[in-house]
């Protein structure tokens, strides 16, 4: 779960879909409170305002009863293209002046407190429109009505909602098709990753990316992968056939060579040409292994290993070699097991332990076999020379020897075979100093398999 | 003792047929899988060496017809397809053993006498071994050397084991690790030496005469002295 989740919290696309998609959050809080801002009250404020002004006129002359108030009315429609309305009506008669023709229903909804809304029918064109007002009692006991014409102001209102949740959800829309182009290229990319480092664990080299379709980008970068693949594809398989075909053709006239000193009569020359040979061909054989080993990647031969039986083996085999020289040659193991190719992996401890051995002229080879956390651990540790920070990496380089270690016999290839087998196992291989208390620092290879 | 060598390359047909010559073998040669397959089933031979890869037919071919026929003459697959699927499928196919190209003629020569002698052998079990004062008790894992009794470990005994039941035959180092180590690979020192050596100590922990001869080139041999 968790590989999933940083699988995608690396990716700049979905980072960026996410970025984009608060900002049409960021947009989706502008455009609500341009709605909260855009409702009725706040367009009613203007227009009570300006009702009320002219209700403060209208008190000046209030005192003269219907009479003033009529003329007044009068006065004022002539005046001005008005957007106000009048109506001035006896209690219990009908309008008397004014440009409305009927008076508000008794139940009419108040905007506010004191400002009725209602709608009426205009006198210019017939139709029926929306309208505020506040209404006035004159001290003769007559109603002044003085409001105003909202229609348009309410359309105004209308659109500005309107238009505010359709920005609301037009922005939500954006939001989450950011995200989803976002999560897309990120997954695309993903698959495409994928691919790639199965096709590097593997080895596999005839694997290809899918190539979705022929105009988006991200299948356009996995056509030019792939052509990438089928290159190196070429080039290894060359590469291979190259070096199998030198080795091919310079062991045939070492293998005719050691045929003719075969045939020459007994004698030591004869005996120790022919170990020469023999060892010529061993380092052929030796390289050839070793790159079979590294470029073959199947591990169709893999299978369950105890790794205390194997190490026995080898501690057995080696035995005699310690006991000339005097060593102690010890097995230490708690049992652990791993999946991989038992041959190989006795050659890469047998390898290690002759090394040891080779190079250690006192004390003692320790070989310990536990579990590591999820995996097996082995370490071959002597109280040799052991080998220098600096030098360490580069041991596991064909033919590299250390100087100190050119005189004993050996071609430089057992430790370049020994890391071969451990990347074909996937398993770790490190060196340091041996742990024991000799005047030597000595030299630990440490193995770590993974467990079955 | 007639060998039949089939295979399409003149040089190590040369090779080969020189070799086996020399040491007093009858060898009869086919360069292609037809010729190859018609000899192998027309006439008699004691042990039959065939490459792989031939023109006409294919040395799998051959073997796997052979064995249809319940032909059960020994047969010894030479091949430069030297991985261990590839040697799994010609033991697979019926073959007696498996050498990869490029090989030591000694090499050859001792595995196709093991081949030989060990299908020469009755069916009967053996209980014991000998090497002129040597015996060894398969059945109480004794060994005695002139009446006298030699302590040996597991390995060593299987070792003296291996040596003693192809006695007077070279057996190789590679034959030694595959059969009594069970292993296959390519150790960096001659540890098998080492074994040997001691082996031989405690062989002779009671007699002067040596019973392993270590034959230049190739290998050891078990053998009573002449």
């Amino acid at each position: 779960m968790t590989t999933a989740a940083t699988r995608y919290s690396r990716s700049s696309s979905l980072a960026l879909g996410l970025v984009l998609a608060l900002l049409m959050v960021l947009g989706v809080g502008f455009a609500a409170f341009f709605i909260s801002f855009a409702n009725e009250e706040t367009f009613a404020q203007e227009t009570d305002a300006a009702i009320l002004a002219e209700m403060r006129a209208a008190r000046a002359i209030a005192d003269g009863g219907k009479v003033a108030a009529s003329q007044w009315i009068k006065e004022a429609l002539e005046g001005q293209e008005n957007s106000f309305l009048y109506a001035l009506k006896h209690h219990d008669s009908g309008i008397i002046e004014g440009n409305l023709s009927d008076w508000p229903e008794q139940a009419s909804a108040s905007a506010r407190a004191g400002l009725i809304k209602f709608k009426y029918m205009s006198q210019a064109d017939g139709t029926h429109r929306d309208a505020v007002s506040r209404v006035m009692t004159l001290p003769d006991g007559s109603f002044l009505l003085v409001g105003r014409d909202v229609t348009t102001i309410n359309t105004a209102q209308w659109f500005a909602q309107t238009f505010g949740w359709a920005m609301i959800v037009l922005f939500f829309g954006f939001a989450v098709a950011c995200l989803i182009v976002g999560w897309y290229v990120a997954n695309r990319m993903n698959r495409i990753a994928d691919i790639a480092d199965l096709i590097m664990s593997t080895g596999n080299l005839s694997e290809r990316v899918p190539v979705d379709s022929s105009w988006d980008d991200l299948s356009k970068l996995s056509a030019v992968l792939n052509r990438l693949l089928d290159e190196l594809e070429t080039t290894i398989h060359g590469v291979k056939s190259v070096s199998d075909n030198i080795a091919h053709d310079l062991r045939t006239p070492l293998t005719r060579l050691r045929g003719d000193l075969d045939r020459l009569p007994d004698s030591e020359t004869r005996s120790e040409l022919l170990n020469e040979v023999d060892n010529i061909l061993g380092i052929f054989t030796s390289l050839l292994r070793i790159t079979a080993i590294e470029t073959e990647k199947r591990k169709s031969r893999f299978a369950p290993v105890a790794l205390e039986p194997l190490l026995a083996d080898v501690v057995e085999l080696y035995e005699p070699l310690a006991e000339d020289k005097n060593l102690q040659l010890m097995l230490k193991s708690s049992g652990a097991e791993t999946h991989g190719d038992r041959d190989l992996l006795f050659q890469l401890f047998s390898n290690l332990v002759d090394n040891a051995i080779k190079f250690t002229s006192a004390g003692e080879v320790l070989i310990t076999v536990g579990s590591e956390g999820a995996g097996a651990s082995v370490s071959v540790c002597d109280t040799g020379p052991g080998i220098e920070k600096a030098e360490r990496d580069k041991v596991l380089r064909r033919f590299y020897r250390v100087d100190k270690s050119r005189s004993e016999s050996g071609n430089g290839l057992g430790l370049a075979m020994v890391a071969a087998i451990a990347k074909l196992h996937e398993a770790k291989l490190a060196l340091s100093e041996g742990h024991a208390a000799s005047p030597t620092p000595g030299l630990c290879c440490t193995v770590i398999l993974p467990s079955l | 003792m007639r060998i039949l060598v089939i295979e399409d390359d003149k040089d190590v047909i040369a090779y080969i047929q020189n070799g086996l010559q020399e040491r007093g073998f009858t060898v009869d040669t086919a360069q292609d899988g037809k010729d190859g397959l018609f000899l192998a089933t027309t006439e008699t031979y004691d042990a039959i060496v065939a490459d792989r890869m031939l023109p006409g037919v294919e040395g799998l071919t051959i073997l796997t017809a052979l064995r249809a026929s319940d032909i059960q003459t020994p047969v010894l697959i030479l091949s430069a397809l030297s991985s261990v699927e590839e040697r799994i499928k010609g033991l697979r196919a019926g073959a007696d053993d498996y050498l990869v190209k490029p090989f030591a003629f000694e090499e050859l020569l001792a595995r196709l006498e093991v081949m030989i002698a060990r299908n020469r052998s009755s069916g009967v079990e053996i209980t014991k071994l000998t090497c002129f004062d040597l015996e060894m008790n398969l059945l109480t894992r004794q060994v005695t050397r002139a009446g006298a009794t030699i302590d040996l470990q597991a390995r060593e005994f299987k070792l003296l084991e291996y040596l003693l039941r192809h006695q007077d035959q070279v057996v190789t180092r590679t034959m030694l690790l595959e059969n009594v180590w069970d292993y296959n690979f390519d150790p960096q020192t001659n540890i098998i030496d080492v074994h040997i050596s001691r082996l031989r100590q405690k062989i002779n922990t009671y007699s002067d005469v040596g019973l392993i001869e270590t034959v230049r080139g190739a290998g050891y041999r078990m053998q009573a002295p002449k």
